[in-house]
């Protein structure tokens, strides 16, 4: 088995005060429900780990509060935080981010995806290849990277409902 | 006999029917009284020939007479003659085959005795190579020798050494899967009974050469080998003797380090099954390079059958070093020290993920003996103890408390539970966590009791609470007592769900171990929260007394508890009766229990329920009563008082009040639950049914109006009088009632009525398939073109599948098997022969009612009608009505996972037809989007890649504007599904 980067995280458990309970306005027809942070984190929450069999949530990668949304401009960002600051899976977790939020947001949003401030050490390197649109687009060109990204999304539906 | 032997030897050996005839005749021939010996000698000369292919000829027909042989044939003589002749045939290798199935049946016989066995399996070392012998006789071979080791065991021991190394030769070099089974299970008896010393290297080798198992069973298998059939056979001869563990324990360490998964696990399990038997000597020197594997496969476990038979592996191994002896227990301890060293290190920081793996190696560890429990919990315990007392941390304290919970698992594993009865063997035992009792409920309880703490941190203080009140003779009676205050508390006072949720389900299982407990402690203070005469109850706090009860009815559940309950609760119900508020005419502002209509549908439900499970007698009596009460205003067989009052109780009057007339529900649910000879017994069954449908037809209270619809329905179901109940079919229903519904000059409001109350009875005569209610369906169906009746008629046809309240088999109706699959049946035709010639208006109440079916009827048998409904379930795709959309819809997704060839069929109309409906639009309500969503998702499960992947790219296009749906909840369904079909690439995941 190849060393792991970081062997040990820390664990968090998910906050279980973070899912949206259905309300009766998103049950009625006509009420117009706008996308927030909350929708979004739902989207990425469930994302797995690369090195671990554990999501972006648990590992505090992804949190509600370092994701601002404005449904009105269509814009989005979005902060990572990666487990630890040499972690040289930041850019592939960022990918995975970007993608599901490519294949699960409606195109008029401009998506910003960014490394936390002061959590990694190449940070601007990262965010670089994050939002550099072709950049995206030649890494999922790779068939290898595109399973791995896509293995990573295999458990992005679950939204936070995962039992341990 | 001469005559057949001759016949045989020129029958073609292809013809195996003649052959077979030509065997039952001769067997018939001995069995009527012709001798073997006659067989014999008229084989002799084929037997005898120079030819090799005439000798096995011959020799197979003797050998297949003698499967079917009777016992009293071969007597002790035959016996001698026939293995002298099998055995010394044996070097004539053509012959082998057909020597070995005669042998075969030989050892069935009664005169075959030990000396033959001997015989049998000399002869067999001595000329049979069996490896150059075709799969099915090497079969042969080794069952003959398993036989023979099951009946003859005695006599083959003293063959000793020689009956051995013959075996390893006959077995050496064995690969069919069937045959390794069998050989397994031979080598393990011959290892565990013979003496086998002198055989140690050669019986290992020619097992282990198996090891590790990696027989893959071909696609279609027809012999239900598996894998891991023969892993277990193999693990049960290397486990069967110490005498292998020299050889045996270097081997399985090297593989502990292969790569192959397969091998890993086989190893682990197999080093489990051994290790007990092979004993601590053999365990020793490798314990570290074991540890160090172990430890491996758990941290980095990725794999959780993986992780489980590592840890179970240490289990075994700890449990093995645990055996008496000085030396040993210093080896237990020196190999515990490595480990909990190494655990410990980890758990430096207990909310890092390392902390759970190594958790579980000390629970593990634990498990294994009392020695080994002792050394684990006083190395650790106290560390644990002081490290959370000294923390801040609440992800970290919330570690510790995960651990000290496996802790204790390990202890109740170890030393027994509450539930076990009490045996000798853990009698001699102290528990090594008693030192530590107040640490832990210390720790725990501060844990739980903390209230703006980590939820989390709290919940583990619960679950180490409950925990430790289910060990065996852990906590005495006053301490469960001061546990189950703070559950209290919590149940009464704490505002979070979670823990809330979590206490009760706790309770409830306490209150399932110690009931004496419960009932002391925690139930006078549940029930003293309940209201009392006199009180004023707030308003606000019945959310309150709902949870009490809710709690109560959580523990009530042991006997004992729901005993000591129910006078409580009774009396507390009688406390309600009491007040002045059961005027049942709801004057003004006299608040009425019977003025609520939800309360009077819940005492309906009580009703029934109770006369659901009265006996016959029982129910009479109380019919006859309900009868008094509802028809004559007879109120003296109330047990409460009503208030003084000029209006009689007269519920069924015309001219009664609304509020009394809802009392009818009353009525439908008590005579509606009456057994068939209970109803029988009544009188004048036409009469009464016949004022009930008056009634039911002029009164203007609609809960009235469908409750007698209901009960007129159930009385006919049950009605056993068939001249009787055809009369009443025909004149009221198929006459009178159909007349009027079907009148266009009757007024819409009496139409309408009347046709509630024929679906009824149509129902009523449909749940006991009777020929006249298949009648009144096609009457109903007629309507569906009716521009009144028309929608009411088709959305009538859920209500006759439908299941409902009062005509269930629990209420005593009349329901026959596969009703619903005869409805279905009679339906269906009609409505797909007659669907293509309406007009839109009809044909969409034609889909309604297919729509109804559908949904109620099994999958299965909607399958065989699929193709010709396939396309009206394509035109209910583009109805108008967001309903039908819907539940069409529901139907295809149903379809997709149980049909999907029909769906593959019809591919390239639905996609583009389900992506339109994935658009908003007035027609396309949430539930249709969202409906939509979920079936186009399935399909990247269901359908074959081939078939779906040219839409591949149109449907993620397309799928783009669902994501901007102005709906949440579609939205989330739209995410869902693109990224399915992103997903969706041909590869199994």
């Amino acid at each position: 088995m190849p060393e792991l980067i970081n062997a040990n995280p820390t664990i968090y458990t998910p906050s279980k005060v973070s899912h949206r309970i259905i309300t009766e306005k998103e049950e009625q027809e006509d009420f117009e429900d706008t996308i927030d942070s909350q929708e979004v984190f739902d989207l990425i929450r469930s994302i797995s780990d690369p090195e671990h069999p554990l999501t972006l949530e648990e590992l505090n990668v992804t949190q509600l509060d370092h994701i601002k949304v404005d449904d009105a401009k269509a814009y989005i960002s979005i902060e990572f935080t990666p487990t630890i600051p040499h972690c040289s899976m930041a850019t592939l977790i960022g990918l995975c981010i970007r993608v599901r939020l490519l294949r699960s947001l409606p195109e008029r949003f401009k998506v910003d995806i960014m490394v936390r401030k002061g959590t990694h050490q190449s940070e601007q390197a990262v965010n670089k290849q994050l939002n550099d649109k072709e950049r995206v687009a030649a890494a999922l060109e790779n068939n290898h990277l595109l399973e791995v990204v896509n293995q990573c999304l295999s458990s992005a539906h679950k939204r936070g409902n995962i039992s341990r | 006999m001469e005559r057949l032997v001759r016949s045989y030897m020129i029958t073609s050996n292809d013809s195996t029917q003649e052959i077979d005839s030509i065997i039952s005749s001769v067997v018939n021939e001995l069995h009527n009284g012709q001798n073997l010996l006659s067989l014999v000698q008229s084989l002799g000369e084929f037997l005898t020939s120079e030819d090799a292919a005439i000798r096995a000829k011959g020799t197979r027909l003797l050998s297949s007479v003698l499967t079917e042989c009777p016992q009293e044939q071969i007597n002790d003589s035959a016996a001698n003659v026939l293995v002298d002749f099998y055995c010394e045939r044996l070097s004539d290798t053509t012959s082998v085959p057909d020597l070995i199935y005669g042998l075969r049946s030989l050892l069935q016989f009664g005169t075959f005795r030990d000396e033959h066995a001997i015989k049998v399996s000399k002869a067999i070392f001595a000329n049979v190579n069996v490896q150059s012998l075709q799969q099915i006789v090497r079969h042969e071979v080794l069952q003959i020798l398993d036989s023979l080791l099951h009946d003859h065991l005695h006599a083959l021991k003293q063959l000793g050494p020689e009956f051995i190394a013959g075996y390893i030769q006959s077995m050496d070099g064995e690969k069919d899967p069937r045959n390794l089974l069998l050989a397994f299970s031979s080598i393990q008896l011959i290892i565990q009974e013979f003496d086998i010393s002198s055989y140690v290297e050669s019986l290992f080798e020619v097992t282990f050469c198996y090891f590790p198992i990696t027989f893959k069973p071909p696609p279609d298998d027809p012999y239900g080998i598996t894998a891991d059939d023969l892993k277990v056979a193999l693990r049960e001869c290397l486990s069967a003797t110490s005498h292998f563990s020299k050889l045996a324990m270097p081997l399985l360490v090297d593989k502990l380090a292969s790569s192959s998964g397969n091998a890993k696990k086989d190893s682990m399990e197999t080093l489990k099954a051994c290790a007990p038997v092979y004993g601590s000597i053999a365990i020793i020197p490798h314990l570290e390079v074991l540890w160090d594997y172990l430890k491996d496969e758990i941290i980095n476990a990725t794999n959780d059958s993986f992780e489980l038979i590592a840890l179970e592996t240490i289990q075994s191994i700890t449990e093995t070093l645990s055996v008496d002896g000085i030396e040993e227990l210093d080896q237990l301890q020196q190999f515990l020290k490595t480990i909990v060293t190494e655990c410990l290190e980890n758990l430096k920081n207990p909310e890092l993920k390392l902390a759970k793996p190594c958790g579980k190696i000390l629970k593990y560890c634990a498990m294994a003996s009392d020695p080994a429990c002792n050394i684990v919990i006083s190395a650790t315990l106290k560390n644990f103890i002081s490290q959370y007392r000294t923390s801040d941390l609440a992800t970290r304290k919330k570690g510790i408390l995960g651990i000290l919970i496996e802790f204790i698992a390990a202890i109740r594993y170890r030393y027994g539970s509450v539930e076990d009865v009490p045996t000798i063997r853990d009698q001699g035992f102290v528990m090594p966590l008693v030192t530590y009792k107040d640490d832990m409920f210390e720790v725990f309880s501060s844990a739980l009791l903390g209230i703006n703490e980590y939820n989390e941190l709290r919940l583990c203080g619960l679950q180490g609470l409950h925990d430790m009140i289910l060990l065996n003779k852990f906590l005495s009676d006053n301490e469960i007592g001061v546990i189950l205050q703070y559950f209290n508390k919590i149940i009464l006072d704490e505002q979070d769900q979670d823990i809330v949720l979590s206490a009760l389900k706790y309770l409830g299982n306490i209150a399932h171990y110690k009931q004496k407990i419960v009932l002391d402690i925690t139930l006078p203070i549940f029930v003293s929260k309940l209201p009392n005469i006199g009180d004023v109850i707030e308003k606000g706090s019945h959310s309150n007394y709902s949870k009490i009860l809710d709690s109560i009815s959580k523990i009530s559940v042991e006997p004992i508890l729901f005993e000591a309950l129910v006078p409580e609760i009774l009396t507390k119900l009688d406390n309600v009766l009491s007040q002045p508020t059961l005027n049942f005419n709801c004057e003004l502002d006299q608040p009425s229990v019977f003025c609520d209509l939800r309360i009077v549908r819940v005492v309906a439900g009580i009703i029934s329920t109770i006369t659901k499970s009265l006996s016959v007698s029982e129910q009479t009596t109380f019919i006859g009563q309900i009868f008094e009460l509802f028809t004559r205003g007879n109120t003296s067989y109330l047990r409460f008082a009503l208030p003084e009052t000029n209006v009689p109780f007269n519920p069924l009057a015309l001219e009664s009040n609304s509020h009394q007339k809802n009392l009818t529900l009353c009525f439908t649910a008590a005579i509606g639950s009456i057994r068939q000879e209970v109803q029988s017994s009544l009188s004048d069954i036409f009469e009464f049914l016949t004022r009930i449908v008056g009634i039911c037809l002029s009164t203007t209270n609609e809960i009235q109006h469908h409750s007698l619809a209901q009960l007129a329905a159930s009385i006919l179901n049950k009605w056993d009088q068939e001249p009787e109940l055809i009369q009443f079919a025909q004149e009221q229903a198929l006459g009178e009632l159909l007349n009027q519904l079907s009148s266009i000059s009757e007024s819409e409001i009496n139409r309408r009525k009347s046709l509630y109350l024929f679906l009824w009875l149509t129902k009523a005569l449909v749940l006991r398939t009777h020929q006249l209610g298949y009648d009144c369906i096609g009457q109903i169906i007629n309507l569906f073109s009716d521009p009144i009746l028309g929608k009411q008629s088709a959305e009538g046809i859920g209500i006759i599948i439908n299941e409902s309240d009062i005509l269930n088999r629990q209420g005593f109706a009349n329901i026959k098997f596969l009703y619903k699959q005869r409805l279905f049946n009679y339906c269906v035709p009609i409505i797909i022969e007659r669907f293509k010639s309406s007009d839109d208006v009809t044909k969409h109440n034609y889909l309604m009612a297919l729509s109804h079916l559908l949904r109620n009827i099994p999958k299965q048998v909607m399958m065989g009608d699929l193709p010709s409904l396939f396309p009206l379930l394509i035109y209910s795709l583009s109805s108008v009505d967001p309903d039908l959309r819907a539940s069409t819809i529901d139907t295809l997704y149903i379809i997709s996972f149980d049909a999907p060839h029909i769906i593959s069929e019809h591919i390239s109309s639905l996609i583009p037809l389900l992506l339109s409906l994935t658009q908003m639009t007035d027609i396309n309500t949430m539930k249709v989007r969202m409906a939509a969503l979920q079936c186009l998702g399935t399909f990247p499960d269901t359908i074959p890649y081939d078939v779906l992947y040219p839409f591949k790219a149109k449907v993620i296009k397309e799928l783009l504007k669902a994501l901007d749906d102005k709906k949440r909840l579609v939205r989330k369904e739209a995410v869902d599904c693109r990224n399915k079909w992103f997903l969706f690439t041909g590869l199994k995941a």
